[in-house]
This record gives C-alpha cells, sequence and structure tokens, in this order.
C-alpha cells in the first residue's frame, strides 16, 4: 500500500502518516486540536465488529473514533514501513 | 486574596490536584442555566487566601461544542467569574503537544499561566524523560514537574503560582505568530461594528474566528449574516483560517517538545496488555457483559438489605412519632406527609450509592472509556452514544439514579434524550404491581408451549415494551427536538489506573448529598401535597352505614376473633369512606369516563392517582380502595387481598390485567423521577413534557389493547 487512503479504509497495525484532513463539521475540528495534523503519525491498533468504533494511536494516546469521522482524514504508510 | 483557575485536558489528573489543593473547603455550585459541577474551595498560602476554581476538564478554549465553549467562557468572565491572577494548566507530560495547545490557548486571553506537569512518575515509567528547564525557557511561563497523587511538587507549585502573583510577566508565554490569513480573519470580524464593541480585544475577536457557528449563537444574536458578508468582503474562508491557526500551534509546538523530550523503547505497557483482552471483539464482549452484569445486580440486589433496613426504620420512626403526638392534623401531616417523603427519599441512597460507586470506580479504572468502544456500534442504532448504556441499564433497577448516571454524558442533546427515555427502562418498582396482576387474572392459565409460564413470558413482554419503546422515542427525539449532529464519539482512552479511595468517595458522597438536599425535598413536597389530595375533605362515616358496623361490634365479646373482625370491618369501611371522598378518590371517579376505554374503573383510577407517590404503593391504595387491609402488615396477604379484589370489585379480566400492564410499563408513574428530572435539568419543562409524553403513549397502548382485544371477542 503507498497511494493514499482514508483512515476508515486503511490497514491495521501499520504506520501511517497524516496527509490532511478534510472538513466534515465541528468533529474536523476536534481532530485537528486532537494534534491530526499533517505529517503526525496514526496507527489503527483495532476495530470493532460491524463498522463499529476504530482503537486509533496518534502520536503518543490512544482514541476510539467512528468510521464515518475516519473518512475525513487522509493518510499514507508512514516512510520506510512496512506492514506486520 | 487571588483568584486561581485550574484548567487542563481531561485525564491529566486535573481533579486530584484540586482535591489537593482544596482538601475539605471544596464545594460544588452551579454555572448559571447549565448543569455542570462547578466546583471551588480555598487554600492559604503565605499567609495569603487562594480561592481554587476547578474549571471543566476540556481539550481546547476554542468552542466545536457548546459544552466546550463553558471553560472558554468562565476564563473570560462571562459567568460572573472574578478575572484570575494565575491559570494552573495541569499537563500530561505523555501527550505534551496536546496539552501545550491548551496552555497556549489560555494565554492568548491575556491570562498568566503556570503549567503544572502531573504525573510524572507515570511519564518516567513510560520511558520518556523531559528537559523541564528546556521546556521553561521555550515556553516562557513556569514549568512545574509533580505527582499531585503523592503531594510530590506541590510546594514547588505554590512558589510558581507565588512568584506569578507578585509579578503577572512571569507567567507569559512566548507568543507564536498568527498565519496572516488569521490576521485577516479577526480583522473582518471585528470590522463589523457590534462585535468590535462585544469583542474589542484581539483573543475575543480571534475566539469568535475559530469556534463553529453552531455554539455561537447566543455570543451573534443575529450578527451571523454580517459576520459572514464580513468575512467574505475581505476574502477569507473562515474554516481555513481556524486549521490554519491550529496547525501553526502545532508546528510551533511539535519541534520544541521534540527538542525537550527523549523516548526510550520500552516493552508493552500495562494499558495495552489489558486492552488486548478487554477490546477484544469476543473475549472483550464477555468482560463487558460481566462487568455489567455486576454493576445490574449490585444496584437491583445488593442493595436490597440496606432498602430493607431503611423502611423497617421509616415504620419504626413512625410509630414512635405516631405514639408521640396526639391524634390529629398535625399528627398526620408530620407522620403520613413529611415523614413518608423522608422515608422515600432515603430509600433512593442505598440504590445511588451503590451505582454511583460502581461507576466511580470504572470511570477512575479508566474501564468506562472502553465501554464507549466497545457499546457504540449497538447505541448508534438508536442514534445514542455509548455513554447512555449505563444510565439505561441502571435504570431498569431503579429510574431515579439511571437518571442521575446520565450527568456523565458530555453533549447535552445526548443527555437529555437518555434522561427522557430512562423512564421507560421497566424499573423494579413495577414488579409488584405486574405481579400483583398476574396473580389476579393469569396465576390460573395453562403453561404456553407446554413448559413457559404465561406470567414469565408476560414479564418479559413488559421489559421488551419498554426497550423498544425507549429506542422508537430516542429515534424520534433525535429527529425533532433534538435535532442536529449527535456529539461525534471521539474518545481518549486514558491509560487503566487503580482507583483513588479519595476520588470515589467524593463522587459518591457529592451525588447522594446532591440527592438529598436538592431532590429530596421536591419528594417531600410532592408526598404532602398526595397525601393532602386522599386526606381531603375529611368525612365521618354516614350513621346509617356506621350504626350496624357498630351493632356489630357490640355483640360480640371484647377479645374475642370476631370482635377483633368486626372492628377491623368498621375500619376499614372508614378509611375507605375516606378515600373515596376525598379529593383524589373524586379525581379517580372524575376520571372514570376516561379511563374506561382502557378497561379501568374509578377504583383503579384512584389506584392510579395514589401510586403517582411511587409504583409500589399501587397495592396498598387499591387495598384502601377495596377497604382491605388498609393496615395489613404482611405484603404477601395484601397482594393476595387485592388480587382477589381487583376481580371481584374492579371486574378484572386477563384483557383488562394486561391493559393496566402495558399502562404502568409506559406511564410516568413516579412522583420521584419526575423531581429528579427536574433537579437535573433545572427547569419544569422537560419533567411535564415526560409526564405528557409518556402517559399519552401509554394511554394509546393501553386502548389500543383493551379495544383491540375487544374487537378481537376477548372480554
Amino acid at each position: 500500500m503507498s497511494e493514499i487512503v482514508t483512515l476508515a479504509d486503511a490497514p491495521t497495525d501499520l504506520a501511517l502518516q497524516i496527509v490532511s484532513v478534510e472538513d466534515a463539521g465541528a468533529i474536523t475540528d476536534r481532530l485537528v486540536e486532537f494534534g491530526m495534523t499533517p505529517g503526525a503519525r496514526v496507527e489503527i491498533l483495532r476495530r470493532a465488529p460491524w463498522s463499529g468504533p476504530l482503537l486509533v494511536r496518534l502520536r503518543h494516546f490512544v482514541l476510539t473514533m467512528r468510521p464515518d469521522a475516519a473518512q475525513a482524514v487522509w493518510v499514507r504508510p508512514e516512510e520506510g514501513s512496512t506492514r506486520g | 486574596m487571588a483568584e486561581i483557575a485550574l484548567a487542563g485536558n481531561p485525564n491529566t489528573g486535573k481533579t486530584t490536584l484540586f482535591n489537593v489543593l482544596t482538601g475539605l473547603s471544596a464545594h460544588v455550585g452551579n454555572y448559571p442555566g447549565i448543569t455542570v459541577d462547578r466546583r471551588s474551595g480555598t487554600r492559604v498560602v503565605a499567609g495569603k487566601i487562594w480561592n481554587v476554581h476547578d474549571l471543566p476538564g476540556t481539550y481546547s478554549l476554542v468552542a466545536a461544542s457548546p459544552e466546550e465553549q463553558i471553560a472558554h467562557h468562565v476564563l473570560t468572565g462571562r459567568y460572573g467569574d472574578p478575572r484570575f491572577d494565575v491559570v494552573i494548566v495541569v499537563i500530561d507530560p505523555l501527550n505534551l503537544a496536546r496539552n501545550l495547545l491548551l496552555l497556549l490557548q489560555v494565554a492568548e486571553l491575556g491570562l498568566p499561566v503556570v503549567a503544572a506537569l502531573n504525573m510524572m512518575d507515570a511519564a518516567e515509567e513510560a520511558g520518556l524523560a523531559l528537559e523541564v528547564d528546556d521546556l521553561h525557557h521555550a515556553l516562557g511561563c513556569p514549568v512545574v514537574p509533580m505527582v499531585a497523587r503523592r503531594g510530590d511538587g506541590l510546594a514547588a507549585l505554590e512558589a510558581a503560582v507565588v512568584s506569578v502573583l507578585a509579578d503577572p510577566s512571569r507567567g507569559r508565554v512566548r507568543a507564536t505568530e498568527w498565519p496572516p490569513i488569521v490576521d485577516r480573519a479577526v480583522a473582518a470580524v471585528q470590522s463589523v461594528p457590534e462585535v468590535a464593541e462585544r469583542a474589542p480585544r484581539h483573543d475575543d475577536a480571534l475566539w469568535w474566528v475559530a469556534s463553529r457557528p453552531v455554539v455561537l449563537n447566543d455570543e451573534r444574536r443575529g450578527l451571523g449574516d454580517e459576520v459572514a458578508e464580513a468575512l467574505r468582503a475581505a476574502n477569507v474562508d473562515v474554516v481555513q483560517a481556524r486549521r490554519a491557526l491550529v496547525h501553526a500551534r502545532y508546528a510551533w509546538l511539535d519541534p520544541l517538545v521534540e527538542s525537550v523530550s527523549t523516548r526510550r523503547p520500552r516493552p508493552p505497557s500495562w494499558t495495552e496488555r489489558i486492552d488486548a483482552l478487554a477490546l477484544h471483539p469476543l473475549l472483550g464482549s464477555l468482560i463487558f457483559l460481566a462487568v455489567m452484569g455486576v454493576l445490574f445486580q449490585a444496584v437491583f440486589a445488593w442493595s436490597d438489605p440496606a432498602i430493607n433496613a431503611i423502611d423497617a426504620s421509616a415504620s419504626a420512626a413512625a410509630t414512635w412519632l405516631g405514639g408521640l403526638l396526639p391524634a390529629g392534623f398535625l399528627r398526620d401531616v408530620l407522620v403520613d406527609g413529611v415523614l413518608a417523603g423522608v422515608a422515600g427519599t432515603l430509600v433512593f441512597v442505598p440504590q445511588i450509592t451503590v451505582l454511583f460507586l460502581g461507576i466511580s470506580l470504572l470511570e477512575d479504572t479508566g474501564y468506562l472509556a472502553r465501554t464507549a468502544f466497545l457499546i457504540d456500534r449497538v447505541m448508534r442504532m438508536a442514534g445514542l452514544p455509548g455513554k447512555s448504556f449505563v444510565p439505561l441499564l441502571s435504570s431498569f433497577a431503579c429510574n431515579v439514579p439511571g437518571i442521575m448516571a446520565a450527568r456523565t454524558i458530555n453533549s447535552p442533546a445526548d443527555r437529555m434524550v437518555t434522561m427522557l427515555i430512562a423512564p421507560l427502562m421497566t424499573c423494579s418498582a413495577r414488579l409488584p404491581v405486574y405481579a400483583v396482576v398476574i396473580a389476579a387474572v393469569f396465576s390460573g392459565s395453562a403453561p404456553v408451549l407446554g413448559f413457559l409460564s404465561l406470567g414469565g413470558l408476560l414479564l418479559t413482554a413488559m421489559y421488551l415494551l419498554g426497550m423498544v419503546l425507549a429506542l422508537l422515542a430516542a429515534f424520534v427525539m433525535r429527529r425533532t427536538l433534538f435535532k442536529g449532529e449527535s456529539a461525534p464519539l471521539l474518545l481518549e482512552m486514558p491509560p487503566y489506573r487503580l482507583p483513588r479511595v479519595g476520588n470515589v468517595s467524593r463522587v459518591v458522597w457529592r451525588r447522594v448529598r446532591h440527592f438529598l438536599t436538592e431532590t429530596g425535598s421536591i419528594i417531600v413536597a410532592l408526598t404532602v401535597i398526595l397525601w393532602a389530595l386522599m386526606t381531603f375533605p375529611q368525612t365521618t362515616l354516614p350513621l346509617v352505614e356506621r350504626a350496624p358496623l357498630e351493632a356489630a361490634i357490640q355483640a360480640e365479646t371484647v377479645g374475642s376473633t370476631a370482635h377483633k373482625q368486626a372492628t377491623a370491618a368498621l375500619d376499614h369501611r372508614v378509611q375507605r369512606d375516606q378515600l373515596e371522598r376525598s379529593v383524589a378518590g373524586r379525581m379517580g371517579k372524575a376520571i372514570e369516563p376516561l379511563i374506561a376505554p382502557l378497561g379501568f374503573d374509578w377504583r383503579i383510577g384512584i389506584g392510579l392517582i395514589g401510586s403517582f407517590a411511587a409504583r409500589e404503593v399501587l397495592i396498598p391504595v387499591m387495598g384502601q380502595v377495596y377497604g382491605r387491609g388498609a393496615k395489613v402488615e404482611d405484603e404477601d396477604e395484601l397482594s393476595a387481598a387485592v388480587s382477589d379484589s381487583l376481580v371481584r370489585f374492579s371486574g378484572m379480566t386477563p384483557l383488562v390485567g394486561l391493559s393496566l400492564m402495558v399502562f404502568f410499563a409506559v406511564a410516568m408513574q413516579c412522583m420521584s423521577t419526575v423531581a429528579v428530572l427536574q433537579r437535573e435539568t433545572r427547569s419544569w419543562r422537560w419533567p411535564i413534557f415526560s409526564i405528557l409524553y409518556l402517559n399519552g403513549l401509554a394511554y394509546m397502548l393501553s386502548l389500543l389493547v383493551y379495544q383491540g382485544g375487544r374487537a378481537l371477542g376477548y372480554a
């Protein structure tokens, strides 16, 4: 995976880097303030079943968010990282 | 005297620091118009009194939702707070950049700040080393490493605050540069005269630029169009400006944080190891069910001994007080009104204590945040946040603590919907009512499919009916009364921690005290009113009816069983006559035409009015209506007598019984729930709304059951 995808579609357990965050309402402000700024590190740790929330490590903390919000966040694999 | 505020992200140990600073002087109030605790206390440092104010935990002063503007409004004096001399910003060193963002925002309001780097022990454990001095030089304001839980660093924090009090310029933070688009946006906003007047300072206008329009409604008061026009004229995209501001701050903070911190690689933390189990799709769900099962069991069953003890003490107190005072109005109003109301308040305390003990333990350990991840998918179907789960679950034991538990929900709209649907959860007080009706008309029924008791099935159906209606009601309210975006799920998962006894016991004590003082007074008042309705006007039994009963007593030897029975018969007749002719009795008769289509007669009508005191009161009231067992001590005997009378006097058939059960499952038949709704929403609007919508719904459903059943040929 080298192309840019949304956080909702990105694979788990892969070091990712934020490319940009689209404006998707009030939640976007919060995402950016949480530190989802271009270049920040992010990783999907877990997905709850049946399109439930994502467990995401952002910078140095863990947060949970719904997949619809994750669709506003564009990411790409961090330089030099490989799956697994 | 110095005014000190404590600000900080959630999960930074801000509350712990507040408790350490203020100790026993802490007290809780409210901000005008909103139901968020406002905590303050005092501390004496070097002969000077500090008034310490604890702000609600927040990630940002820029408002993306109404509850987030509280901290901003407190700091800018919009709630009538004093101008703070120092703001202590409590910071989690493990998430330095995100925490410092808040510090920059506070400093931008022109307030002197002190950074308290709390939980340094946890940071070291996680392999983080910080150059505190470098951080201080980069920021400009004092930076104090500490472990508030242990009191470490407290003296240094005091010294830092004292030095800033002496010279506020020491609490200044090196200004970050604003991107040009932000300056242009601020200038555009300030070009509107009304805005310039209301937000003369740069930082005020900046807040207008940086906050979402949805939360600015109060502030803008119709200025939205003019501000939008000014921004358009200046060719500024406000969303872009807002984004540029945050990016610029992180761009300043990120290299700074990088330069002062060293992270050692470390083995997986306890939190990660626990989460591997606790958030596992299968195992995590099982753990979740077990935890919730224990919580529910504790509220439902383990508080029983304490409830029974309170009941017993209340009857003892009533007997004692009754014997102490001469018969008459004063005795009756004190014993049957005030004392009954006090007992009716105290009886909730065990469940409230147990529930909040459980919730604050879950919150303090960090597990409560995980439940949101686990249950969110299910709650999302009803348009509710994961945080509604615990309040709704608790409501199955009792709606009163359940509604109080909704305080943990941050979004006002989500919290309101949760509180308004909570009464539809079948609480334990409804069970005796169902039991009496089932005993009256369904006890002889053959088992369904040969092995399922009809009574058990009906009971299950009542639970399901409540839940389904609650989901429907939430769905409808979300699209009508509380429209707009539900608070999006975006929750930090704090590291697991051992619960701190001090924090937990403070939360429990605060909730219990709040309930006793605030809700208790309403319950007592409503109990007295209801007692008066059932007692006045005072009547005497007409001689025609009295004479034969008295003759019957005289015919028997004093002390014989027959004599006692005859005396009891007279007592019952007198009480029944009193109840029938009281205001409540007349109301019961007056509403008979209204409830007749549901299959209820006026006797059940009186029961419905009387049981507003508490659902379980239906049975004693019905006992009085039927002139049976007004003073029967044994509850089982009373229930049996009422079951029997329902059939004999009110002509209860299985269809009427079902109609009554449905009514009770849905109707708002509990003044304590009304009282707690009033206290939690701080208005009578929502409790009255809930009575109207729930009783209206109950009426329609009972009507459907009874008339539909009749149309199908059932009696």
